[in-house]
């Protein structure tokens, strides 16, 4: 074998034309070739390789290198748990705070070493956990991974939270879920109930066992790829993934696993920059702004947006998760949120292709309003939000003085019945003082400065009672109005501004429609008043739709895939507004509401009516405010509105299995029971 | 000798096809062999030169930089990727012998002397016939496998200019650093 001459510093692979040499192949392949070959080598031994000659160390050291080898899988990701006290250091370089200790500049050398130990070792035993941080009060772990790969530390992180879900843990899952943060809250109460037990057919269909329902919940939080060689690429976000859930120190440590995919890790920088911009402007509608050009760029931007959201769904895809489907739809700008069991991630993992072809739910929802659509959306929405706003303050202020009324009226009483009763005191008084006069004329010298003082006193007692019986002239609503003037002249005025408000809207509506072309159902104004309860504003836009289009426009789905009646049990239901709700419901439904349209989520209004309900004692549950609706004070009341709501929303082939699923709630054993009993002693103790 | 005669066959009859089709050269060789297996290389060199009285786009072919005992190769590897598919070699690479890693017929296959094992590589590059450059690269990344730098130079021939040592720490060490 001859030697290989060496032409030059640059390496032959570089080089367009390419001259293949067969004495020393390796470093004359073209450089695909070579990256190629390269690529295959275990990470192990690339040091060797870059030490054995200068070609194949600029080729390994490349950018291009590692973004091949990411991609075409070869490259070895790793993901190491960084432990509590680990974390503890990196956020204290420089120890512990002393300040609590006194002078302790001063301490001699070894006390101030002994007592920093000393309080890094409290700090971290009550802080932190192996796992990473750890909170005392609802004793989750926020769990730190550091992501290399094939070496590179500096590859990435991911950011996980584990929940135990002890057997009998009572009603805190929620609780807990909310004191992480929003994005726990929004899944940890939608897949969960309050014990932590999987509410959602597909992840309680999958759990055969029920082995998913106790110990510990793992949630995604983020994961973050720094190196721009590695990112955007489903290989190593999906390995890093798998290699962190199967860390050996989360062993048997969890049982569910969520996560909300995220476009933001596949997005570039300047999209998600020039995104929130373009939203931003489209909102403030500036003047000189070209608007089709910004919706024209806004749809460019959503379709990218939800392409990055659906490759970091298949990224925790290939890492085994399965989409949530009857999550899809509950907001349309959100991507997949998904789930897995440990014994998903027995298997290798999926490749890319494979997970390709899998489909991902998604929703054929109606566009977003545009143009004289879109304003007339705007107008109508900050219109009914003003005048909600108005009517709140109204409402408050009635309310406020007819509970000042009735006091009034109770002390108003209270003295006219005085009053009778002073009524015979004045006779009496009256007597005694002609008495006293009589005395006076007999009397004189020194007891008479007595008696006039006595005489006086008497008098102006007689005053006063005169004046009781005079106010008692006047009647209580007399006296009412003339007190309350100011109040009385602030509501009407609240209640002008309302017309007010109605008025401009119609008008501003009619000349949209008429002037502009813009389209009730097209803008979804419909929907946007039912979900306000303001029936007679839905009639009034009803009267602007085509004739021959009113019977569907009542039933349109909005960009959520909605319908007015949906729209109408959105809201919270309280018991004083009760009446207001199931007005509405009954107003749609005499409209030709059709109770059987099914939403994203398969859901009637009934269903839709059902999953706020649950919410709601979901929420009354986790903060203490009372067990459910049907444990409160008006438990009868609230029973007979819910009995009556579900009447009423009963669509005619009867509910779909979404809206039964809502309803159907884990039920818990007897050891259960006794435990939230015991645990609720506890509390009242 | 016959595959050399067959090869020169399948060389002018795909030239026929492909003027006549306007298609790249390696797709119609496959279609010629009645192998449809690989997916079409997107980066085709051969659509550089086109023939200007042809109305179809057909483009002309080159005659292939490909030797025919290397073509012979590749054809034995098509036929018998067809028969028995070849295991997906597990990542990273387990074992320097290839025979652990997947079916003896493709270790045996790439068992040849170091010239051949690379124009394959050039070949399966070339023509985009993934499973062969797999197969080829994996090979020589298993030739790489467990050796000190000196044993690479050695077993690839290359000449002694080594990088120093110092400088492939640096440039570990500062990748580093956040």
């Amino acid at each position: 074998m001859t030697s290989r001459k060496i032409e030059g510093p640059s390496a032959p692979a570089e080089k367009q034309q390419h001259v293949f040499d067969r004495a020393c192949p390796l470093v004359s392949l073209p450089a695909d070739a070579l990256t190629a070959v390269l690529c295959r080598v275990p990470a192990a031994d690339l040091p060797a390789v870059r030490t054995s000659c200068k070609t194949l160390n600029s080729t390994v050291g490349s950018d291009m290198f590692k973004a091949v080898r990411a991609t075409t899988g070869w490259s070895e990701v790793s993901a190491r748990l960084v432990p509590g006290d680990e974390l503890y250091d990196r956020e204290n370089p420089d120890g512990p705070d002393m300040w609590d200790v006194d002078d302790f500049d001063s301490l001699p050398e070894e006390e101030k070493n002994a007592k920093i130990a000393d309080k890094r070792a409290r700090e971290i035993e009550e802080y932190y956990s192996d796992l990473g941080h750890c909170d005392g009060e609802y004793s989750y772990h926020s769990i730190h991974v550091e992501v290399t790969v094939d070496g590179d530390k500096t590859a990435g992180q991911i950011s996980l939270i584990l929940i135990p879900r002890p057997k009998w843990g009572g009603h805190s899952f929620h609780a807990a879920a909310d004191a992480h943060s929003r994005e726990l809250q929004e899944v940890g109460w939608r897949v969960c109930d309050s014990r932590g037990r999987p509410q959602l057919r597909s992840i309680k269909e999958a759990d055969k066992d029920g082995s998913a329902k106790f110990g510990g919940y793992i949630h995604v939080v983020e994961v973050n790829i720094t190196n721009d060689a590695y990112k955007k690429n489903t290989n190593v976000v999906g390995h890093a993934l798998r290699a962190a859930l199967t860390l050996p120190e989360l062993r048997n440590k969890w049982t569910l696993a969520t996560a909300m995919a995220d476009a933001r890790l596949f997005m570039s920088k300047d999209d998600a920059n020039r995104k929130r911009e373009v939203a931003r402007k489209l909102d403030w509608q500036d003047s000189g702004e070209d608007i089709v050009a910004l919706m024209e760029e806004k749809q460019r931007l959503e379709i990218r947006f939800k392409e990055c959201g659906a490759l970091d769904a298949r990224a925790f895809m290939r890492v085994g998760y399965r989409q949530i489907p009857e999550v899809v739809g509950s907001d349309r700008h959100q991507p997949a949120w998904l789930f897995a069991l440990p014994s998903f991630l027995d298997g290798p993992l999926l490749s890319h292709d494979d997970v390709m072809e899998m489909k991902l739910i998604e929703l054929d929802l109606p566009q977003e309003p545009i143009n004289a659509d879109k304003i007339l959306f705007d107008i109508v929405k900050r219109a009914l939000n003003d005048r909600k706003q108005k009517a709140d303050s109204v409402a408050y202020l009635e309310r406020d003085m007819n509970k000042r009324k009735q006091l009034s009226k109770h002390q108003w009483d209270e003295s006219s019945s005085n009053i009778e009763s002073f009524a015979e005191l004045t006779e009496a008084t009256d007597e005694r003082l002609r008495q006293l006069e009589d005395m006076m004329r007999e009397t004189n010298g020194e007891s008479i400065s007595q008696v006039t003082n006595q005489l006086s006193e008497l008098r102006s007692q007689l005053e006063n009672l005169k004046n009781l019986q005079k106010k008692q002239a006047t009647t209580f609503e007399e006296y009412w109005d003339e007190h309350t003037e100011n109040e009385n002249r602030h509501i009407s005025n609240l209640n002008a501004e309302l017309l007010k408000v109605d008025e401009d809207l119609k008008g501003q509506v009619a000349s949209l429609v008429n002037e502009r072309g813009a389209s009730i159902r097209k803008s979804y104004v419909l929907h946007c008043s039912a979900r306000f309860l303001y029936m007679g504003h839905f009639d009034f836009l009803l009267q602007l739709v085509p004739k021959s289009e009113r019977a569907q426009a009542v039933n349109d789905l909005d960009t959520n895939g909605s319908t007015p009646l949906h729209c109408v049990v959105m809201g919270m239901p309280e018991l004083s507004d009760a009446k207001n709700y199931h007005d509405a419901v009954r107003h749609l439904i005499d409209l030709g509401a059709d109770k059987g349209v099914t939403d994203a989520s398969g859901r009637t209004p009934l269903g839709q009516y059902r999953a706020v309900k649950r919410s709601k004692n979901d929420f009354m549950r986790a903060f203490g405010l009372s067990a459910s609706l049907r444990d409160g004070d008006d438990a009868d009341e609230a029973w007979a509105v819910i009995q009556g709501m579900e009447a009423s929303l009963m669509p005619p082939g009867g509910e779909t299995q979404a809206d039964r699923d809502i309803n159907d709630v884990q039920p818990s054993s007897e050891v259960e029971e006794e435990m939230d009993f015991m645990l609720d002693e506890d509390a009242d103790a | 000798m016959k595959t050399d005669s067959g090869t020169i066959n399948l060389i002018s009859k795909l030239r026929e096809y492909q003027i006549r089709k306007g298609q790249t050269r390696w797709q119609c060789f496959f279609v010629g062999l009645g192998l449809t297996l690989f997916p079409i290389p997107t980066r085709t060199p051969f659509t550089n030169r086109t023939e200007g009285n042809d109305n179809n786009g057909g483009t002309e072919i080159p005659l292939p930089e490909v030797k025919a005992a290397v073509l012979s190769k590749v054809i034995e590897f098509c036929q018998h990727y067809t028969g028995e598919p070849m295991t997906e070699i597990e990542k990273p690479l387990k074992s320097a012998q290839m025979g652990e890693l997947l079916e003896k017929w493709y270790a045996d296959f790439v068992n040849v002397e170091q010239a051949l094992l690379f124009e394959l590589i050039l070949a399966a590059n070339y023509m985009g016939i993934k499973p062969l450059l797999d197969l080829t690269c994996a090979k020589v990344a298993s030739m790489i496998k467990g050796k000190t730098p000196e044993g690479i130079r050695k077993t690839f021939n290359i000449a002694k200019d080594p990088i120093p040592k110092e400088e492939v720490l640096v440039s570990e060490d500062s990748s580093e650093d956040p």
